[in-house]
């Protein structure tokens, strides 16, 4: 025995006088044992009752108890706990009560334990919660806006279930979610947890009616005790109690729950009876200990959530056939637009553009309408747009119609314009406008033929004119009318040599002309009469100009004043002669010196005189030239 | 926290129901009367300070013992029993039932009569003296449902027994 060696305890000092000895030595065993015997005994036995008698000693010292105790106390504790609960158990409600009281006394001291973790602890638990209502609002959304989330709100408001219980229903497999632990004989409940407060009625009654439904439906069906109610289905709530030999276990699971939930339960119940025992079997009503089984009933509320289809939702396809078959639409849709365009205005420009003085610029169909509108540039020669379609099978009342009027330069348009502008065009002339050129062939009038002559600049369009293949039905009589014409004019200037070749002579500083030259005035005016009559005919215009000459005698100034009154007495004379005024100019031009003198007359008599000059149209208003250079 | 079943006994028509419907507030309908035979009900009461949820099993009335659901009785810690004081018979007939009930689970239980309707004094038929005689051996109180007296006591007393009956066997 070596077991004082691990006991370091105090022995009290042995006191053979004092105290109260039974023990030490041999006489006194004499004096105690009559028997030798029990003498024998005795003395054999001395040692260990010696040691008994310490011990006890010993042990009746309570610092010697005490520190005995405190040598194993944090091993036996730990040792208790591996087994099971029980030191736990005692001891938390004294913890309970000795934190209460520490708490109520020394608030600060938790003040200044708890200070530096409760930030981290407040920070954790709200983002915990915001995360939590990210989630909500996330399925909320997902479930609100999907085909599945309104077909769940068409079976709550069908089932008048509420949404969240619907939603509930069909994105959990299964939810444990109350969980009763109940006395048996009482059927009074012990705990209960439950994973949303206030879900169901007072747990505490449930429990109750719980048992008196077990023992209803055991009595009703004359059932041995050992068969009990296991399962109550309500809609997709299940119940599922375990019965065990001092409580059960009763748990309402939501969903489809897997068979091995009677395991799950049948194992809480089994923990919370070796747990549990003693209380559960002295309960007598106080169900404050049963807080021991939360843990153990925690381990119950399980749940899982139904699998998700793998995959897109439905309104995901929808969605993307809907949009392929928009699109889809829509192709065709401008497909048969642009079709129908290309169709219609290659339709129109075959059969517009071969219209003269027509063009389509533009052809537009409504996609949303079908209404074609076309733009259309028209000579305002050409004919009507409604006419052409009318012609060519179209109602005019199927387009919005944009004209643009223009002048084409379509040889049919020029040529539509030269026959405007040349109306009435007589019959044998043929006219063709070829590129820019006007080509007329046939036979015409000469005044016709003027007239094309001078129109055709006029024409837009036109660059030039060809008439080589026209014959024209005057030639002849132009060519006669030419050769008259020339003949006259020779007649002309011979009468206008003869008139030019006269001199009225006039004696010396006298006005009149003398007696022997009047019948010169006579013949001057007939021939000038003649003149008048040819130059009409050949389309001119004759003036005949009295020229007064004077000899070089005499003042200069008296000899021009002379001249004048000369050629101004030869004016009236010839006036007399019926000639008119509008034909006659005079001039007065004094003493001509370089002067060819006749021969047989004397100069200065021949310079004395009155001469004639004959102008033809061309030549008016040339007479000072002509005058000055016969000076 | 205590948690006491009690159990309201009686036959039919002495008002069981009607002092627990005074006593307590509701949540479950009669209709569970006539589909189980038993309604529960819960109250917390305050015994010297000490808060006592009394879970009250109102059993259908029956005539006979025989007919009671002795498995609703099982777990009790004390009982009520009501006596209508305007007919005789329930007292005699529940008599009878009390006493099977002594001898059965409910055996040395805590428990008190009531005779109730006490608000319809001239047709009482059970006479004071009769009444006097029975609280020589039980705790007795006259209630009335109706108006209220009686009842309230009658619970506290009852839970107040049961928990003394819990010490007792501790001391």
């Amino acid at each position: 025995m070596n077991n004082s060696r691990s006991f370091h305890f105090h022995v009290p000092p042995q006191n053979s006088n004092g105290g109260k000895t039974t023990y030490t030595h041999e006489s006194s065993i004499q004096e105690r044992f009559n028997d030798p015997y029990e003498q024998l005994v005795a003395l054999l036995n001395e040692r260990e009752r010696n040691r008994l008698d310490m011990l006890e000693e010993m042990l009746k010292d309570q610092s010697n108890r005490a520190n005995i105790i405190s040598e194993v106390l944090p091993e036996a504790i730990a040792r208790r706990g591996l087994k099971d609960s029980r030191m736990n158990k005692a001891i938390l409600p004294h913890v309970m009560e000795s934190l209460q009281t520490l708490f109520r006394k020394k608030p600060q001291l938790f003040i200044d334990a708890l200070f530096p973790i409760i930030g981290t602890t407040i920070r954790k638990s709200i983002s915990s919660s915001i995360a939590g209502i990210l989630q909500n609002i996330s399925q909320g959304l997902e479930h609100a806006f999907t085909l599945r989330g309104l077909r769940w709100r068409l079976e709550a408001w069908r089932t008048g279930r509420s949404f969240a219980e619907v939603v509930l229903s069909h994105t959990i497999a299964y939810r444990v979610e109350q969980v009763f632990l109940i006395h048996r004989e009482t059927g009074i409940l012990l705990e209960h947890l439950a994973l949303e407060e206030g879900t169901a009625q007072d747990p505490q009654i449930v429990s109750s009616m719980l048992s008196a439904i077990r023992d209803f439906v055991r009595d009703s069906f004359s059932m041995s005790p050992d068969e009990t109610l296991e399962r109550i289905r309500v809609g997709d709530l299940t119940v599922f109690i375990e019965q065990g030999p001092q409580a059960l276990i009763a748990a309402a699971v939501r969903g489809e729950p897997p068979p091995q939930i009677s395991d799950i339960l049948r194992i809480a119940l089994e923990n919370v009876h070796k747990d549990l025992r003693v209380e559960l079997a002295e309960f007598s009503g106080d169900v404050s200990p049963f807080i021991l089984a939360r843990p153990i009933l925690e381990e119950c509320l399980i749940q899982k959530d139904r699998e998700r289809k793998k995959g897109l939702g439905i309104i995901f396809w929808i969605l993307l056939v809907s949009i392929l078959a928009a699109m889809g639409y829509g192709a065709y849709t401008y497909g048969k637009f642009v079709y129908g365009n290309y169709k219609l205005q290659k339709e129109l420009d075959a059969q517009l553009n071969a219209e003269p003085g027509f063009q389509l610029s533009q052809v537009r169909i409504n996609i949303f309408t079908g209404e074609a509108s076309l733009v259309i540039t028209r000579d305002a020669l050409a004919r009507q747009i409604d006419q052409i379609l009318r012609e060519r099978g179209l109602n005019p009342d199927h387009f919005k119609l944009t004209e643009r009027l223009v002048v084409s330069m379509d040889p049919k348009m020029i040529e539509q314009r030269v026959f405007e502008k040349l109306s009435p065009i007589p019959e044998g002339v043929n006219i063709q406008v070829i590129g820019d050129v006007l080509y007329v062939s046939g036979r015409a009038r000469d005044d016709f033929i003027q007239r094309i002559e001078r129109s055709w600049p006029a024409v837009m369009g036109l660059s030039g004119i060809n008439t080589s293949n026209l014959e024209n039905l005057d030639a002849e009589l132009l060519a006669e009318r030419k050769k008259t014409q020339e003949q006259l004019a020779l007649e002309l200037q011979r009468k206008i040599n003869e008139i030019q070749n006269v001199n009225i002579l006039f004696d010396v500083n006298q006005p009149n002309p003398r007696e022997d030259q009047l019948w010169k005035i006579a013949s001057v005016a007939n021939d000038f009469k003649q003149c008048l009559e040819i130059a009409e005919r050949i389309g001119r215009e004759v003036m005949l100009v009295i020229v007064g000459h004077t000899d070089p005698t005499g003042q200069l100034v008296e000899n021009d004043i002379l001249g004048n009154t000369r050629a101004n007495r030869v004016l009236s004379m010839l006036l007399d002669q019926g000639l008119h005024m509008q034909n006659l100019d005079t001039r007065g031009v004094g003493p001509a010196v370089n002067v060819s003198v006749p021969e047989g007359i004397n100069p200065n008599d021949f310079r004395r005189r009155v001469s004639f000059r004959v102008q033809q149209a061309s030549l008016i208003g040339r007479t000072s030239d002509i005058f000055a250079s016969e000076n | 926290m205590i948690q006491k079943k009690i159990c309201m006994l009686g036959v039919p028509g002495v008002g069981k129901t009607s002092c627990t419907e005074r006593f307590v507030k509701n949540i479950y309908s009669d209709v569970y009367h006539s589909t189980i035979g038993v309604k529960v009900d819960k109250k917390i009461v305050h015994v010297d300070g000490t808060p006592v949820t009394l879970i009250i099993w109102d059993l259908a009335g029956e005539n006979n013992f025989e007919r009671y659901r002795t498995s609703y009785l099982k777990g009790s810690s004390g009982y009520l029993f009501v006596v209508d004081l305007t007919c005789a018979s329930t007292y005699e007939d529940g008599l009878n039932i009390l006493r099977k009930v002594e001898d059965s689970e409910l055996g040395n239980l805590p428990y008190a009569i009531l005779f109730n309707k006490a608000d319809l004094m001239d047709r009482w038929e059970i006479s004071q003296e009769t009444i006097h005689q029975i609280a020589q051996h039980a705790p007795v109180f006259i209630t009335s449902a109706k108006t209220g007296d009686g009842v309230e006591e009658a619970f506290m007393t009852l839970a107040s027994m049961m928990l003394q009956a819990d010490q007792q066997p501790a001391s």
